[in-house]
């Protein structure tokens, strides 16, 4: 009796056994057969260890080539932490190597993880010290470091990468998807300790590298434009300054630099804001530089013609209000271009009410005042413009000469270049082209003359009557001896916190070269000068300094006469080459011009202006004289190199019969032997170049 | 006693073949995968592959000798040394506790022995509790009926048991004890209602033994979500399903699995079944699977043609060890149960547990030649 009942339950035991084996046979079914390839890709995904593959980051270059931005291969060291025999002792060995806390990196070495990062972009001589110490579970790879070989040169519209090759501002952000390249990777199945597993899957997929950016940038003009507005920041005291150079008949963007500024190579140690492109993203009120805009609008629709006369008797009555001319007892009668050439204020509201509110309103549109000019920068803003519903006439008033309205700089001399091409508008633009890694072109941008404005007719009339400033009125310290200059001056007050300031000021000048034929449009800012405000006095300077540089730099052939001059204020320069620095200095002196002797020797190899260009008296001509000594047979005087960029350099040895050696980058600072040594031919001369901006 | 000794020898049979070979062939599987398992730590720890595939064949003719010998050595001839064997297993459990005489890894205390020939007691304890308590029940069965005096006592008796070996602690060795134990109970006709009540006492108990130990409370959790904690507390099970759904019906192939390269934990030990399914497929793991089957159906049978209750409870008793050790095992290893840390017998890498499930197959062989026909 006892024993069936036993017998009974041990049956409903293998029962319930048998039940428990069927439910596992159900979940090994489900396993193996149902789940089994998600599970076992899931699994091969986790084996499976991505080693990624940096590309290369593309090369920014200049119009000519030169490189002013690239990627070279540095080390980064990282950890494998389940590979790390002894983590005490290891990290009190990188701590000791890298300088960092022992603690960090004992947390980083213990971290339930496959992968830390040490330290990244270190100094090969770094690597090679932790690579000597064969640590187990440390390993290196290779990442892209940025380089800015010219510093602080461009260094805003170049902007800045981070740790991990994104670019961050500037053109490096602008273009990073094209510069950055696509990202490749090796693929190895490994086990759980990271070592390779025998017979394992491997992948590997190739980087594509970046692309490279050919701007339209020109290096030497760049060095050129900020070498001289450093100059004017420091003889000013001023807080800052900017200035842009274009050539006006494609919208290329020659120079851009802003005052402060940075070194893009350790951009953390100057303040952010110095990082800003602010001649794309700040506006200002531009002061007199707006009114050829005025102009252009007056005498595109007729309301004005350039031989209508203006009353200028200090003051003028604007509905209610009195708005005064910046000379007291008043400029007297003028011609139209008299107005422009003493900037008067009277002169112009009486011009811009005469275009009206709604013809006003156009021109800013044509001008491209209300709108971004779309310059291929991050960042870029329009002006700020009473909105049209709201202008009254007083309104229109103050803006016909500058005032209460803002614009971008880079807007500014996007309208300034209308009126130097003939009455188009263009698009300033600072890439070029890009090319691949193996430098063939996969993009050229667009550039040039997009659409008319402003007729020919207007265009020529308004650069005639901007030469005349620079000749007779308000700009002549912008003027270069042989060239002709048109260009207008501007000062304004300054605008904080959309509150005029009161003392402080921007000077302004805006002008193009040559005025009849323009290859170039500059404009210069200098913010907050200290004593003198004036545009004429603090930037007009800046230009003339520039443009003097530029246009030889450019090979423009010195013109006669400026238009507008008086052809008996004129002279013709001699021919001084080859005469002694004291009879050229009385030959000069004969003519009523200053000569200025520069360089060691007696006689004179080469002059500035040159000989036939006709200019202003009193103007001075600089004489380069070299070492006087007569080079014998199989002998040359080696020629001075100081300020040359590289390639310049090499053509002028070349000339000479020289070898070049090079060191450094950027323009001539020292040469070895010095200018005017007499050497055999073939002889190899050492020229030591440098970035030096500023000094 | 001489009479129904001597009547009972001239009944003796022959010994259930098809549970020794089942066994045998589990055995024989078992030698394979150790040696696949544990080949890369073999090599990463002593340099060569063999290490503990020379161990377990030398654990493995232990335990095979000693089933051999009980297969023989008749079990009622040594039932009045029950209560010794007991007592002697209880000391034992108490010894292994006392630091400095226990032998600790992995943080537990669990191992009594010199240099290689070391052994848990708490596998000992498995057999000798099983052994009591078949004796002591098919004696007192009239007593039975009663809660207090006739439950009571082994429900004490376990409970200092498992309790002993939760000390250690050893989850997984007092979960098969209880397990083993429980069935015998059953089979010796306590009352059903009896079973419940006690059933029901013990939930809040296990309750607290869950949620008391953190790592237990966490290992639950994971249970239920493994990829909750990917990283964590699901990392194994997460990784024992990698390797069953990596092998697919036929498996890598023997030698070639992957995730026995240190993402299984206890590969060759308690996850060595995952092992086996990345290798060998669902044709391993259906065939081992349907080895323990037989080895629960000839475990049973032979417990239900038992000639006498003794022999009948203690069958049943051996064999659910050994089957209840099996399903939880695979129940862990496949999701289906939270991580308690039982090995498979006869297929795991092991020393005394290896002879212990041997030991209990020959007992079960012993009483199978006097099977009633």
């Amino acid at each position: 009796m006892g024993a069936v009942l036993a017998r009974k339950r041990v049956a409903r035991v293998l029962t319930g056994v048998a039940f428990a084996f069927v439910l596992l046979f159900a979940r090994l079914v489900y396993i193996q057969f149902v789940w089994s390839d998600t599970l076992g890709e899931e699994a091969l995904d986790m084996r499976m260890q991505d080693i990624p593959i940096q590309p290369r980051r593309g090369v920014i270059y200049d119009r000519n080539g030169h490189e002013l931005a690239f990627s070279i291969d540095v080390e980064s060291v990282y950890a494998i932490p389940a590979q790390v025999k002894d983590p005490e002792k290891t990290a009190a060995i990188l701590s000791e190597i890298l300088g960092m806390s022992y603690d960090s990196l004992m947390a980083r070495l213990t971290r339930h993880s496959s992968f830390e990062w040490i330290k990244r972009k270190i100094p090969d001589e770094v690597a090679r010290r932790i690579r000597e110490e064969k640590l187990s579970g440390i390993g290196f790879t290779q990442e892209s470091m940025r380089v800015w070989p010219k510093g602080s040169l461009l260094a805003q519209v170049l902007g800045i990468v981070g740790i991990d090759n994104d670019g961050l501002e500037g053109l490096e952000y602008q273009y990073d998807r094209q510069l950055k390249g696509v990202q490749g990777q090796f693929t190895v199945e490994v086990d759980a300790l990271g070592e390779e597993l025998p017979q394992s899957q491997k992948g590997y997929i190739p980087p594509i590298q970046g692309k490279n950016l050919i701007l339209t940038i020109d290096e030497v003009i760049q060095f050129i434009v900020e070498r001289e507005l450093d100059a004017a920041v420091e003889r000013s005291q001023a807080e800052g300054g900017l200035a842009i150079a274009m050539d006006p008949q494609t919208g290329e963007i020659l120079a851009m630099a802003m005052r402060p500024t940075y070194d893009p190579n350790q951009y953390d140690r100057y303040p952010d804001a110095n990082r800003r492109i602010i001649t794309i993203t700040d506006s200002y009120p531009p002061g007199s530089t707006f009114k050829p805009i005025t102009a252009a609008a007056a005498l595109e629709t007729g309301k004005v013609t350039v031989n209508d006369t203006f009353f200028c008797g200090g003051s003028i009555r604007v509905g209610s209000e009195v708005l005064r001319c910046h000379v007291p007892e008043g400029h007297g009668m003028q011609t139209f271009n008299e107005v422009m050439q003493n900037s008067c204020n009277v002169g112009f509201i009486e011009i811009g009410l005469r275009v009206g509110i709604e013809d006003f309103y156009k021109y800013l549109d044509l001008f491209g005042a209300t709108t971004v000019t779309g310059i291929d920068l991050p960042g870029e803003s329009s002006g700020i413009i009473v909105p049209k519903d709201l202008c009254k006439p007083i309104d229109l008033a103050v803006m016909s000469f500058g005032q209460t309205l803002q614009l971008t700089p880079v807007q500014l001399i996007a309208s300034i270049s209308a009126i130097a091409n003939g009455g188009y508008t263009v698009v300033p633009h600072v890439v070029k082209a890009v090319t691949d890694a193996d430098g063939n072109t996969v993009e050229v941008k667009q550039t040039g003359k997009v659409h008319r404005i402003i007729s020919e007719m207007t265009a020529k009339e308004l650069r005639t009557a901007l030469e005349e400033v620079v000749s007779k009125g308000t700009g002549k310290q912008a003027y270069v001896p042989g060239y002709r200059l048109a260009g207008k001056t501007g000062t304004s007050n300054k605008v904080v916190d959309g509150r005029l300031a009161e003392g402080k000021y921007l000077a302004w000048f805006i002008g193009f070269a040559p005025a009849n034929d323009p290859k170039i449009a500059l404009l210069v800012m200098i913010d907050e000068p200290k004593g003198a405000y004036y545009g004429g006095q603090i930037a007009a300077p800046v230009f003339q300094a520039i443009m003097r540089d530029v246009l030889r730099y450019l090979e423009v052939p010195p013109q006669e006469e400026p238009a507008g001059t008086d052809p008996a204020e004129l002279v013709v320069v001699p021919d001084l080459v080859g005469s002694e620095v004291t009879s050229a200095q009385v030959e000069l002196r004969k003519v009523e011009l200053v000569g200025m002797k520069e360089g060691p020797g007696m006689r004179v190899t080469r002059q500035f202006p040159v000989a036939g260009a006709k200019v202003l008296k009193g103007t001075t001509v600089i004489l380069y004289t070299e070492e006087d000594v007569t080079p014998g047979e199989g002998e040359v005087a080696v020629p001075s190199l100081i300020g040359m960029g590289l390639t310049q350099a090499r053509e002028r040895l070349m000339e000479a019969g020289l070898v070049l050696s090079a060191q450094g980058s950027g323009f001539a600072v020292n040469q070895d032997p010095p200018a005017g040594t007499i050497v055999p031919l073939g002889t190899t001369v050492k020229v030591i170049f440098r970035m030096d901006v500023g000094q | 006693m001489r009479t129904a000794r001597s009547s009972r020898r001239a009944r003796r049979g022959s010994p259930d073949y098809i549970l020794f070979f089942a066994v045998m062939t589990l055995m024989a599987i078992g030698i394979t995968m150790v040696f696949s398992a544990s080949m890369v730590r073999s090599i990463k720890f002593y340099g060569h592959p063999y290490y503990y595939l020379i161990t377990q064949l030398v654990w493995a003719g232990l335990g095979m000798s000693a089933m051999l010998f009980l297969m023989h050595y008749d079990v009622w001839r040594y039932r009045r040394w029950i209560p010794l064997i007991t007592g002697i297993g209880l000391v034992l459990l108490v010894i292994v506790l006392i630091p400095g005489i226990g032998q600790v890894r992995n943080d537990a205390r669990r191992w009594l022995g010199f240099g290689q020939l070391v052994f848990q007691p708490a596998e000992v304890a498995k057999v000798t509790t099983l052994l009591f308590l078949a004796d002591s029940m098919a004696r007192r069965r009239d007593k039975l009926g009663d809660l207090i005096k006739g439950l009571g006592p082994y429900l004490v008796f376990l409970g200092l048991t498992c309790g002993l070996v939760l000390m250690e602690p050893d989850l997984g060795t007092a979960v098969a004890i209880a397990g083993g134990a429980a069935v015998v109970i059953f089979v010796a006709g306590v009352k059903w209602y009896h079973i419940l009540l006690v059933g029901a006492a013990s939930v809040p108990a296990l309750v607290w033994a869950i949620f008391s130990e953190e790592y237990r409370r966490k290992r639950f959790l994971a249970f239920l979500d493994p990829w909750a904690d990917p990283e964590g507390a699901g990392w194994q099970i997460i990784q024992a399903l990698y390797a069953l759904g990596t092998g697919g019906p036929f498996g890598t192939g023997i030698g070639d699995a992957r995730q026995k390269w240190f993402y299984l934990p206890e590969p060759d030990t308690d996850f060595i079944f995952a092992v086996l399914g990345e290798e060998m497929g669902f044709f391993g793991t259906s065939l081992v699977l349907a080895l323990f089957m037989v080895v629960a159906w000839r475990g049973f049978r032979t417990a239900m043609a038992a000639p006498d209750r003794f022999s009948c409870y203690l069958a049943a008793g051996l064999t659910s060890l050994i089957v209840l050790q099996a399903i939880i095992n695979i129940g862990v290893v496949t999701g289906s149960l939270p991580i308690t840390g039982i090995p498979l017998p006869f297929i795991s890498r092991g020393g005394s547990a290896l002879v212990i499930n041997f030991i209990a197959v020959g007992i079960i062989l012993n009483i199978s030649r006097y099977a009633n026909r």
